[in-house]
């Protein structure tokens, strides 16, 4: 959407639906926090706690991309192409043809001034002949000490360059990589400029296509809103730091297994300024199956609510608009407890015939104006590139949130786990136990609905249970398919979208 | 061959190859809409009485101003040709929904290409609320057609800009206002979507053609339809306007419920409330046909989406200070809701939208069927039998008497009593307006003396409060006087035959049958 006029017909449009979306949330929340219509109280309470995170974390969207900003970023000079680039390739044991057409593509960069390095901690050989083949800079160390964010510590003090590309080992980048980003540097405050990843697995699996889903919507309209309001932050790769703002707040953070996100709060913390180019430079691999989703989302989870729970969102020296954006961030690590306890809710209500409202026929009439709205705002937002799929993911991800949200709680350790960028013939069964579980809850709660409670208010709570039942049962489906990934299909093949949420034709 | 001859036969051969399938949809839709198995209620007997008259002139001279005149114009004519049978009086109505079914098949052709052609065919072919208006013999099919037809040239104006195109906007749009005052209101949602677009267009020339195109079309259907806003201003606008008292309650839940039905149709109460109940699988259907669908928000869509949700919503609101609500108000959106259903649940590769359509195509077939044999559906107005019953009971030595006043209607098109029974209507508008609230006894000792039986008919159906009351007191009064007492049940109303003997009958094969030729 690189069309001045586009943009803001499209903000335009974007603004009246959250306008309308507001006000049908204003009518929604109008009935439901009315006392008269509480019926039975626990349930009433289970289902405002969950509905209030949810209308929180809906408001909060509407606030972040009703200031999308798109970077004016001018065309690169002479000036530009003499800053020095280190371009850093992480690599932890990724197999060696991933890294190799990383490292032919990062050697591909139009940019004199660059530099290309292997940070290799991988265990098993091999790295450094492919350095030594392609005649690029090979930096180990004799530790692990601090995982991915150590590694990058480490290059830092044996490179000498201004800047600092980060590319994780499967991220391939495109030619004009630096020459779409770099004059964002010309403004001296800017510590770092991120750019969208994007998965080109996407076909491989239902796992990597659903996966690259979910960050559509993060990589176009949300990352634009963060942008607007000065609240950008690192995702780990694909992203140019100042070798300064780097050094000034003593390297990439190591207290996190977010590493990423710790060392973005930790620069503006100090000051410093973020830009996004909301342009894909660079295509990678997404977790291909259940066990490498849930490791990444594992350690996503964690890290991000560590940093909620332990880090700077309350910290100084944030404004407030950076904190509440953390702070949205964050919690959406919690989805998955909330999603639990509606379905908690529910199949007390199949069991019991209890209902958290009186005039349940009224319900619909308030809340489907919301609920499409809402739906309408995202859609629109994305530009259809946010897909139901992605819901149904990470909905089925309350496992993984839960487990987050309680180790984070109790201070369990968990280790940087590189998420694994092949599949491999594991059936994840166990992954999908509680989903079973809670089918098995609910298709009893219908079964007891269907013989002996069938009323309208049965028949609601079973149309819901049966939607869930859909959404757990495809999880479960999926986690007894053993996904076999096929090659990576060349990098930037004819899928690659130019913007992560780029405006389509108008007319389909 | 002439030339001409073989082109115009490739043509034709051109066009059956590609929109055979019109042809299928055409007879489905037909036999949906020739399916027609209930009695006229009060209105199309209504629309009867106003068009079977000896001339034009008293035909206009006893239309009212609820409604504006085109539809009762038309069928007077009509009516010249086909009779006063049921079929010859419903047959306007279903050869209007015949050409709404090739019109929004030509239209969706013409925007999204024939496979949502097809989809949107099926769709009004089998909507239960399109069969229905399609068979009742008021102005709603003929509004259904010309809604179709303003929705379609007003599209083909935002994009071809020709001459041809506002010409026949304007001609469709005041044809729909004329047919019912909804029609209006459609002119009144397409001239927002025109500012709108114009307020987005941020100066261009090339959007200025089809505004100005648009005030000049609108212009001239203002002027044309004026006379009917001083109409609507007398009937609505002035102290006691408005219209008829409804007890409905005006919540926003009715008129959601009564989008519900404006989708699925009219069924029995049990259905509907177990239909209703199933709302939430809207929360899966809904996210898959709209997220991840790129192409949802086009100019076109946009459109659509404006006329339907924009329609339903500024209706709903109003019916929280006016009583007007009814599915049937909404008929002039429901052309694009259809195109907009068929548009959002089809893409090609969709497998999943694909069976998402099949299940709903699958829902509204049954739903129509349901609707028009469903044993228990209220709205079946099974007058005929009712009528006939006691046509065929009654004789001079028995009353017939009737709630509420205004069913003289459905016994003026129906009821032919070879046996000469007296007939007559309880008005309970003098009795309850004029003070004299409650007080039935005079009537009634008058109505009965003498009679051997009283066969006592009425319908709640008509949502008046006044019934149940006139009924209740009506029987309680009856009952005292004859011992003997027989209730005969049709789908919307009751026959109750008191006598002073065993000798009340029960609705047969053979006494419900008619006997009347047009």
């Amino acid at each position: 959407m690189n069309n001045r006029r586009e943009q803001r017909k499209y903000m335009r449009t974007l603004r009246v639906l959250i306008v309308l979306n507001f006000l049908a949330a204003v009518f929604y929340l109008s009935w439901i926090l009315d006392p008269m219509k509480i019926d039975f109280l626990a349930l009433y309470v289970a289902f405002i706690v969950a509905e209030a995170f949810n209308i929180w974390q809906a408001s909060g969207y509407w606030i972040t991309v009703w200031g999308q900003k798109w970077p004016n970023l001018p065309e690169r000079a002479e000036e530009d192409m003499k800053k020095t680039v280190d371009i850093y390739i992480t690599v932890c044991n990724e197999p060696e043809e991933i890294v190799e057409r990383t490292l032919s593509a990062a050697l591909a960069i139009d940019h004199p001034a660059k530099a290309v390095y292997l940070l290799d901690d991988s265990e098993a050989p091999g790295v450094s002949g492919l350095a030594a083949k392609h005649a690029c800079g090979y930096i180990t160390r004799g530790d692990r000490a601090g995982a991915k964010a150590g590694n990058i510590n480490n290059a830092l003090t044996v490179t000498k360059g201004d800047y600092i590309l980060i590319l994780d080992a499967d991220h391939v980048p495109l030619p004009e990589f630096l020459a779409r980003t770099m004059t964002g540097f010309r403004d001296e405050r800017i510590a770092f400029v991120q750019t969208p990843q994007w998965y080109e697995n996407i076909n491989s699996s239902q796992v990597a296509s659903s996966s690259n889903d979910q960050q559509q919507l993060f990589y176009g309209p949300i990352l634009r809103g963060k942008n607007g309001l000065g609240a950008v932050f690192s995702c780990g790769t694909n992203v140019i730091f100042r070798r300064t703002a780097l050094e000034e707040v003593g390297g990439v953070a190591t207290d996190s297994i977010t590493e990423d996100l710790s060392t973005s709060i930790n620069l503006q913390q100090l000051g410093w300024k973020s830009v996004y180019v909301p342009e894909v430079l660079a295509s990678g691999l997404g977790p291909e199956d259940l066990g490498a989703y849930s490791s990444q989302q594992m350690r996503w989870a964690r890290g991000g609510l560590a940093v909620l729970l332990n880090k700077g969102v309350f910290g100084e020296n944030l404004t407030l608009a950076q904190r509440y954006q953390y702070l949205l961030s964050f919690a959406y690590w919690l989805t998955g407890p909330v999603y639990v306890l509606y379905l908690l809710a529910l199949t007390f209500g199949l069991y019991t015939g209890e209902r958290p409202f009186r005039e349940v026929l009224e319900y619909p009439a308030h809340f489907l104006p919301y609920f499409l709205l809402t739906l309408a705002t995202i859609a629109y937002s994305a530009r259809g590139s946010f897909t139901f799929r992605a819901v149904w993911l990470t909905l089925c991800s309350f496992p993984i949130h839960i487990g987050a949200f309680f180790s984070t709680i109790t201070g369990k350790k968990l280790g940087f786990v590189v998420t694994p960028k092949t599949a491999n013939s594991n059936s994840y069964l166990r992954l999908a136990v509680p989903h079973m579980f809670l089918m098995a809850m609910m298709a009893g709660g219908m079964i007891h609905v269907f013989f002996w409670a069938n009323t309208p208010s049965g028949i609601s709570n079973s149309a819901f249970a049966a939607g869930h039942l859909i959404v757990l049962g495809s999880y479960i489906m999926l986690s007894r398919r053993a996904e076999i990934a096929p090659a990576p299909s060349p990098a930037f093949g004819h899928t690659q979208p130019r913007e992560v949420i780029a405006l389509e034709s108008a007319e389909g | 061959m002439p030339d001409h001859e073989s082109t115009s036969e490739t043509r034709l051969k051109h066009a059956l190859s590609r929109h055979w399938p019109l042809l299928p949809i055409f007879a489905v839709a037909l036999a949906l809409r020739l399916l027609v198995t209930r009695g006229f209620w009060i209105d199309e007997i209504t629309s009867i009485i106003q068009a079977n008259t000896s001339n034009i002139s008293e035909t206009l001279a006893l239309i009212p101003t609820v409604h504006p005149p085109l539809y009762h114009i038309i069928l007077h004519y009509w009516v010249g040709f086909f009779g006063i049978s049921e079929l010859g009086i419903r047959s306007m109505s279903i050869a209007f929904g015949m050409a709404s079914v090739v019109a929004l098949y030509i239209f969706a052709n013409r925007f999204f290409g024939r496979n949502i052609a097809i989809i949107c065919g099926i769709i009004v072919a089998v909507s239960p609320f399109h069969v229905w208006y399609s068979q009742e013999a008021r102005m709603y099919s003929p509004l259904f057609f010309f809604a179709t037809l303003s929705l379609y040239f007003f599209m083909k104006l935002l994009e071809e800009r020709k001459t041809a195109s506002w010409i026949g906007w304007a001609v469709s749009t005041i044809l729909a206002a004329y047919t019912h005052y909804t029609g209006g209101f459609l002119f009144f949602m397409e001239g927002m979507y025109a500012l709108y677009y114009w307020l987005l267009s941020d100066g261009r020339k090339e959007a200025n053609r089809p505004i100005i195109q648009w005030i000049i079309g609108g212009v001239v259907v203002i002027a044309a339809v004026s006379p009917l806003l001083f109409f609507f201003g007398n009937r609505y606008g002035g102290p006691g306007g408005g219209l008829s008292p409804s007890t409905v309650q005006h919540s926003f839940a009715v008129a959601v419920t009564t989008v519900g039905e404006m989708i699925f149709g009219y069924h029995s109460k049990g259905v509907l409330v177990r239909f209703g109940a199933s709302w939430p699988l809207l929360i899966y259907v809904v996210p898959i046909a709209l997220l991840g669908y790129k192409y949802i928000f086009n100019s076109k869509t946009k459109f659509l989406t404006w006329i339907a949700l924009g329609t339903t919503l500024v209706l709903a609101v109003a019916a929280y200070a006016y009583p007007m609500f009814n599915p049937r108000y909404l008929t002039v959106m429901v052309p694009a809701a259809f195109l907009l259903f068929a548009r959002v649940f089809v893409r090609p590769n969709g497998s999943v939208r694909l069976a998402i359509l099949g299940v709903m195509v699958a829902l509204l077939s049954v739903a129509s069927l349901d609707q028009a044999l469903g044993s228990k559906n209220e709205l079946r107005y099974d007058n005929r039998p009712a009528m006939n019953f006691v046509a065929r009971s009654a004789t001079q030595r028995d009353q017939v008497i009737y709630t509420p006043p205004y069913s003289y209607m459905v016994f003026n098109y129906y009821y032919y009593s070879p046996n000469k029974a007296q007939v007559f209507g309880i008005p309970q508008n003098d009795l309850f307006d004029n003070g004299t609230y409650g007080d039935l006894s005079p009537i009634l000792t008058r109505l009965v003396a003498g009679k051997q039986r009283i066969f006592f008919v009425y319908s709640f159906r008509e949502q008046d409060p006044r019934v149940p009351l006139v009924v209740t007191r009506a029987n309680r009064f009856i009952v005292q006087r004859y011992p003997y007492r027989r209730i005969s049940k049709f789908s919307n109303i009751t026959v109750v035959c008191y006598s002073v003997a065993k000798d009340c009958p029960k609705p047969t094969e053979a006494n419900i049958r008619s006997t009347r030729s047009f």
